[in-house]
């Protein structure tokens, strides 16, 4: 049976109804491509705040955060979170001013990585940023959210789909951002009533008592800041907010906006913003934990549904549709800004430079419209193949940090050679490819961790170390592209 | 500790996210109008 009552539905419904008016008032305002992908490069920073952090923060922190805190507790804050604010601090104060000074007319990464190195580079880069855009692990969580709910999860999808492809096809960034907008307060409005309320639920603050005691170190790990993990698993994590310095829609958003303070106070603003949603998932997760050590939810409760649980145990009628509609806002603000992007990478970074110099926009027009819902459906599908929402995400952002991250930043820092681009991407691309092929033909399937451990004597290798294992092959063979490879640009 | 970090959080979340939507409501007028005059 559902958990919603009719009132939750009807909030929800109004929410999905607003999302497609706003995309058909928007697609009237669009008359080029640049007003489609870039939102005619006119974005300010209160804009750029909401559609930076709700559309960087999908459904993967907020159910995949509260999984992680379930299992392991606040290492999810201390580690997996807080290396990102340092690397978006970097990002704000260093990398943005640099993009908007050099590279002028660019309106996608790949446009930086060909005006180094060339169209090679540029179609390997867009297969990464492709890989890394296309919203997998927002599709996986609204399939979550369906079978939460009691929706069939194909007709769930179906709709969840249709709405965000229309209101994006139609409005492009526009609508993206200002849907976006709504999608931010809603999903923050959401968790900021839902955490003292859960708190209060599991009977207030004492709660960390019942937390588990590990029996070799006799403490409660979940309270820790390394959550008693080994110390490679933690540079692991930490290395994955490298991906914030290559993040295709931190490029986007550089370029669409109206001037370079815009975006710089946005994403120090955004700081704020992600370390409270952070820490608010993360306790949800937390909380899930103790309310199953005190048999208040069931032992066999899986992580990934440990937030989703706690709110609908906890919350009344209303607030159950607000939050269902906090996390669908969540999950969709990722979908359409991240289709919009993967459609952009097939059709602007590699049909027009490729197969079609002189497209015209309205060509480039239709077709990135129609390839938003081709991305779409891909992701859905693509969702299936992954257990843990964590590994979904481990795979995309190592994807992208092994094929872009080296010849970005060294183009963005320095003067390398033509061919080091080239060679570090490909040898990126490469090295994740062995990487998962390795893992999963000689890993072993973990029934514990849900996860292919790899182990060699006493080493153990997870997927959460590909960042770990690629980088330093994409590092080195960019150093022999560039010693080794053509001119210098 | 873990109190006060949850209530900063709950004040930006809920107060602090309402405030930067008033905000964009404010930027989006001018924004348009200066589409409108291109």
């Amino acid at each position: 049976m559902s958990p919603l009552s009719r009132l939750d539905y009807v909030i929800v419904g109004l929410y999905l109804a607003g999302m497609l008016a706003l995309g058909a008032v928007i697609s009237t305002r669009v008359r080029a491509f640049k007003d489609y992908f870039l939102a005619g490069g006119a974005l300010t920073t209160p804009l750029l705040v909401c559609t930076l952090v709700s559309s960087y923060y999908g459904i993967d922190v907020t159910l995949g955060t509260s999984e992680t805190g379930y299992y392991y507790g606040v290492v999810a804050w201390f580690w997996y979170s807080l290396p990102y604010y340092f690397f978006i601090a970097f990002a704000a104060l260093v990398i943005a001013p640099r993009l908007r000074r050099r590279y002028g007319g660019a309106m996608t990464l790949p446009d930086v990585l060909e005006r180094h190195y060339g169209i090679e580079t540029r179609v390997v880069g867009a297969i990464g940023c492709f890989i890394y855009s296309a919203p997998i692990i927002a599709m996986a969580g609204i399939m979550t959210l369906m079978e939460f709910m009691g929706v069939p999860k194909g007709w769930g999808l179906a709709a969840s789909i249709g709405i965000c492809a229309a209101y994006t096809s139609m409005g492009g960034l526009w609508a993206d951002a200002i849907s976006d907008t709504v999608q931010f307060v809603l999903m923050c409005v959401s968790l900021a009533i839902a955490i003292p309320l859960a708190v209060n639920w599991v009977g207030g603050w004492e709660f960390v008592e019942s937390l588990p005691i590990h029996s070799e170190t006799n403490a409660r790990h979940h309270l820790l800041h390394h959550g008693g993990l080994n110390v490679w698993m933690l540079v692991a994590w930490s290395l994955t907010g490298i991906t914030i310095l290559v993040e295709p829609a931190f490029y986007q958003r550089v370029f669409a906006a109206q001037d370079t303070r815009s975006i710089q106070r946005a994403l120090l603003v955004g700081i704020l913003l992600w370390a409270s949603y952070d820490w608010g998932a993360t306790l949800l997760g937390i909380i899930a934990r103790a309310a199953v050590e005190q048999g208040l939810l069931e032992e066999s409760l899986a992580g990934k549904e440990a937030l989703l649980t706690v709110c609908m145990e906890m919350l009344p009628t209303g607030l159950r549709g607000l939050m269902i509609g906090g996390i669908l806002a969540a999950a969709m603000s990722q979908i359409d800004s991240y289709s919009l992007l993967a459609s952009g990478n097939v059709v602007y970074d590699i049909y027009r430079p490729v197969f079609n110099r002189n497209a015209s926009d309205r060509e480039l027009l239709v077709l990135t419209r129609l390839g938003v819902f081709l991305v779409m459906l891909a992701a859905a599908l693509m969702s299936l193949m992954f257990e843990r929402m964590r590994d979904a995400w481990q795979f995309m952002a190592s994807v992208m940090a092994a094929v872009v991250c080296v010849p970005v930043l060294a183009a963005i820092f320095g003067r390398p050679r033509q061919a080091a681009g080239f060679w570090g991407a490909t040898g990126g691309l490469v090295g994740i490819v062995a990487f998962y092929a390795l893992l999963v033909s000689l890993g072993e399937w973990d029934m514990d961790e849900q996860t292919y451990v790899w182990r060699i004597g006493d080493i153990e290798i997870w997927s959460d170390y590909a960042v770990i294992c690629t980088l330093p092959v994409s590092l080195a063979a960019f150093v022999l592209g560039h010693f080794l490879g053509g001119r210098r640009r | 500790m873990m109190e006060l970090v949850t209530w900063l959080s709950v004040l930006i979340l809920g107060p602090g996210s309402v405030t930067i939507f008033v905000w964009f409501l404010f930027s989006l007028r001018g924004v348009f109008d200066r589409d409108d005059h291109t």
